[in-house]
């Protein structure tokens, strides 16, 4: 039991603590699940930071190590093996710190099934955490194959109106590469007699030179393991989960995609493909710079047409600030909005205008309520501000002229504001002549912004 | 002259006379002493002789082997391991059968003590070393099967049992035959004897090779391996779920433990031959299962493609089993995948029965949506089951799937571990439909509220998760269990 003293051990695992705690609590204890979350997060950061002071820069080798035997049956020389170098560490402390910041992201944003979400996201920092200190090539891959589950959920269940292709299509693509990376593990494991990265790293070279693993195994191996972080990475052409994943996912979910679990790949190319296999990598290399360069002039160019900000990120880009889009009713027609909304003015006469969660909207079953909740769901800009939701819809159901597809991110914007313009115009429209809201008009086929 | 029989042929047997004299015990008592209305009683009696049989055998873990009544019965470590298994897979197949049969109106006395009979063929079948015993095994281990999935007497049961029975007897006569074949070939039926002449050059390889591949259909067809597996998805889908449950997993256990032991006792010298054979039916059966998967939508079905899919993934770690090197591990990652899906597929049934409506309502994979919000724990069970068949941690699965993996790159075959990590990646669009409806999409399902149905889910998520973390314990029994009988 000493290996759960060790400071890695206490660094990947604290999150479990307060996911044992969240399991404990009720789901209608919104608040307290976020404390505990974001304590448990911020406590992990503190480890890190712990982690961090201890470790020395100048010392190029692997420190903090947690080295204890696991499995040593039949053949298997598993360790249980957690340490850091200076390459992991920062990766580690990047990972600690964007998780209480994203779980303080979605304090308001996430109302819906709270609990399950931080559940979701202290077990994703488990993974993540746990990807960049394993030694152990099999922990390692237990580590990365977990990751996709939370964030498999965090996509499918807090997502866009396409959240289920997006989580499916996430999940099946990363792990279709590491699928890959198994059975090179499994054969390294084989050949070498063990899993451990230093082990691993001191009896390859001998294999190579006995031919034992020929130049073109060596080939086959870089590949699998590549494939595997390729795809993570993503680098061109295995991106195309990347946009939908990116669009669909929640902010939070979307910040932690791009700033650590985007950097496994990155993170294995560098820890594992380079050193594994040295001669396959400089074969490779000139290979890997091409679509390293065709990727950046790809997602550069094609970034260019997209109307939704978070597609723009990807591909060895820089992430642009995550902003939402323009508002879709002025300052003004919002306070109005909100002031009747407290005061139940238009309730008592207009029932749906005025329902205070998604929950009620749903148990309406006639189909004009059903296509209006259909609406209101599937619009990404409105997920999280119902009023907004409600009065655009209504101002859009006045226009036809929102039909079709917005291509260009100028004209997104004109569009925007046109559309905020026309929307606070109806608004006060009504106001001035009955006052309060009208009922919804719900038009038959529902103009969408975007794909 | 051969020696008469003596007590210790019997102390060889024990479990399975244990397990048979209780059935037949319980055969009587059920029919005279327990009456129509209370035949719950039955199945605790059932239980009572499986967990009696179920602790014998624990405590012969470790034992010297020892063979019995002319070497035709072996007990030794492989024998007590899928024992132990299939004890095990019968006191799971009462529990989820005790509250199902009342609620689906078939509650019999019967279920139970056919349920005993066919669990002491599938010992008998994995203690057989001759090939006489592994015929009378499989004949008493089906059987009962062929009953049991009629036993709803409706339509769809009536249906399955008798299309089981007929190409189960049909699978029976390729046995028979195959058996023939190699006793003329060899003069023998004796497992180790029939190795013995082989290598001896005194037999007849090409008729041996042809008597083996015999048996291989007849073993395929319990395993429900392509070409072999037509029978599934009608049998699994029309059978009682718990029935279906039970056999799902205790059949595969008894095909596969007498597919380890006569392939690797008697036939290592035709290795070569049957290496090919088997990686084709292995490819296909991974190829083919996990393909027609996607497209049902019945989730008994579903699970009917599964499991042929899984009987893939198993049969691939046993090709290379005629290279003595890798043969052990081979074994072993088979017997340890072999409880990593019993212990998934009773989970998962479990919750399909927990589902299911009269009339086979509530059977689609649609019915699952919406459980998570109404049923947060019997959705992260069926979660676990489901990541664990996929083979992804942190569950059994995964550790069960990598040592299948290992033995089959370790044998020389890569190719078929890329078939089977290819194939991995298929089973995870259908199985992860199931999480889809569950957590992403809206619906109102309604559970019915069994407390030995949900101590089956919890218990089987609970030992899918722990001991994906502790592997060492199953991974020495299922290792040292094979090192003792070669």
């Amino acid at each position: 039991m000493e290996f759960l003293l060790q400071p890695l051990t206490i660094l990947t695992f604290l999150p479990l603590a307060g996911v044992l705690v969240i399991l404990f609590l009720n789901s209608e204890q919104k608040t307290a699940i976020r404390w505990v979350a974001l304590v448990t997060s911020l406590a992990t950061f503190g480890v890190s930071l712990w982690v961090f002071s201890m470790f020395e820069t100048l010392n190029p080798d692997l420190q903090l190590e947690a080295k204890y035997p696991w499995i040593q049956v039949a053949g298997w020389n598993i360790y249980y093996y957690l340490a850091v170098d200076g390459l992991s560490i920062l990766l580690v402390l990047l990972t600690a710190l964007l998780t209480p910041i994203s779980i303080l992201s979605t304090w308001t944003a996430v109302e819906e099934r709270v609990k399950d979400f931080m559940l979701f996201f202290l077990l994703l920092e488990v993974g993540m955490t746990g990807v960049f200190v394993a030694q152990d090539l099999f922990l390692f891959y237990i580590f990365w194959e977990f990751t996709l589950v939370p964030m498999y959920f965090l996509i499918g269940i807090w997502g866009g109106p396409r959240r289920i292709y997006a989580a499916i299509k996430f999940f099946l693509y990363t792990m279709a590469g590491s699928i890959l990376m198994l059975l090179a593990i499994l054969y390294l494991g084989i050949k070498a007699d063990t899993f451990n990265l230093p082990t691993l790293l001191v009896r390859l070279p001998d294999l190579y030179a006995t031919g034992a693993i020929s130049a073109t195994t060596q080939m086959f191996l870089f590949i699998a393991f590549a494939a595997a972080f390729a795809i993570k990475v993503p680098m061109w052409p295995l991106h195309s989960w990347l946009p939908d994943a990116h669009v669909e996912a929640p902010t939070a979910g979307s910040v932690i995609l791009a700033g650590v679990l985007l950097k496994m790949g990155t993170y294995g190319f560098l820890r594992f493909n380079i050193p594994l296999f040295p001669n396959a990598t400089m074969q490779a290399a000139p290979w890997i710079a091409l679509l390293a360069t065709i990727g950046i002039l790809y997602g550069a160019a094609v970034s260019y047409a997209q109307a939704d900000v978070k597609k723009t990120g990807r591909l060895f880009l820089g992430k642009p600030p995550r902003f939402r889009h323009a508002r879709s009713v002025c300052a003004q027609c919002r306070r109005r909005l909100r002031r009747d909304l407290a005061d139940g003015q238009s309730r008592s006469q207009h029932r749906r205008v005025v329902p205070p969660h998604r929950h009620d909207l749903r148990t309406d079953s006639h189909p004009r309520d059903q296509r209006l909740r259909r609406a209101v769901e599937d619009h990404p800009d409105l997920r999280h501000h119902h009023a907004h939701r409600l009065a655009l819809l209504d101002g859009l159901a006045r226009s036809q002229r929102f039909r079709g597809r917005v291509h260009h991110p100028a004209r997104r914007v004109r569009l925007q504001s046109h559309r905020q313009s026309l929307v606070c115009r109806s608004l006060r429209a009504r106001r001035h002549h009955g006052g309060g809201l009208h009922p919804l008009h719900v038009p038959e086929s529902l103009p969408r912004t975007r794909r | 002259m051969t020696p008469p029989v003596n007590y210790l042929d019997f102390y060889t047997l024990l479990p399975y006379l244990i397990l048979t004299v209780w059935a037949c015990l319980l055969l009587f008592v059920d029919a005279i002493f327990i009456p129509k209305t209370s035949k719950g009683i039955t199945a605790l009696l059932a239980a009572v002789g499986l967990a009696g049989a179920l602790g014998y055998s624990i405590t012969q873990v470790g034992i010297p082997p020892a063979s019995g009544f002319n070497r035709m019965v072996a007990l030794d470590g492989f024998s007590t391991f899928a024992n132990i298994l299939l004890l095990a897979s019968g006191l799971f197949g009462v529990a989820l059968a005790y509250g199902y049969t009342r609620r689906m109106g078939i509650e019999r006395g019967e279920y139970y003590t056919l349920l005993l009979f066919s669990v002491s063929g599938m010992m008998l079948m994995a203690q057989a070393t001759d090939l006489i015993i592994v015929f009378l095994a499989l004949e008493l281990l089906s059987i009962p099967l062929y009953v049991l999935s009629a036993i709803a007497r409706k339509l769809d049961s009536e249906e399955s049992g008798v299309k089981y029975f007929l190409l189960g007897a049909f699978a029976s006569g390729f046995v028979v035959y195959g058996t023939a074949l190699i006793f003329g070939a060899t003069g023998t039926t004796n497992l180790a004897l029939i190795f013995v002449q082989a290598a001896s050059g005194g037999a007849s390889i090409l008729l041996l090779t042809i008597g083996a591949a015999l048996l291989l259909v007849g073993f395929g067809f319990k395993v429900a391996a392509v070409p072999f597996h037509m029978w599934t998805p009608d049998v699994y889908q029309g059978a009682p779920t718990s029935v279906t449950a039970f056999m799902a997993a205790g059949a595969k256990i008894a095909g596969f433990t007498a597919l380890f032991r006569v392939f690797t006792t008697a036939f290592p010298a035709i290795a070569p031959d049957l290496t090919n054979i088997l990686w084709v039916i292995s490819a296909l059966t991974m190829i083919l299962g996990n393909v027609i998967a996607i497209s049902q939508s019945n989730i008994k079905r579903m699970l009917a493609y599964s499991a042929i899919a899984h009987a893939g993934y198993i049969l691939m770690a046993f090709v290379p089993y005629g290279n003595s090197a890798v043969a052990p591990t081979a074994v072993a990652a088979g017997l340890f995948y072999l409880v990593a899906y019993a212990v998934s597929n009773f989970g998962t049934w479990g919750v399909v029965i927990a589902l299911e409506k009269a009339e086979g309502r509530g059977l689609e994979i649609n019915d699952y949506a919406g459980l998570s919000k109404k049923y947060p724990a019997l959705a992260l069970a069926m979660t676990i089951f489901m990541l664990s068949l996929i083979g992804f941690p942190p569950t059994l699965g995964m550790v069960g799937k990598f040592y299948l993996f290992r033995s089959a790159i370790a044998g020389g075959f890569p190719g078929l571990a890329i078939i089977g990590v290819a194939t991995s990646l298929i089973s995870a669009y259908y199985y992860l439909r199931v999480v889809v409806n569950m957590y992403m999409k809206d619906g109102d399902p309604t559970v019915e509220r069994e407390p030995w149905l949900g101590f089956t889910a919890v218990f089987t998520a609970v030992v899918t998760v722990v001991v994906s973390f502790v592997p060492q314990i199953l991974f020495l029994l299922a290792s040292t269990a094979v090192l003792k009988s070669y």
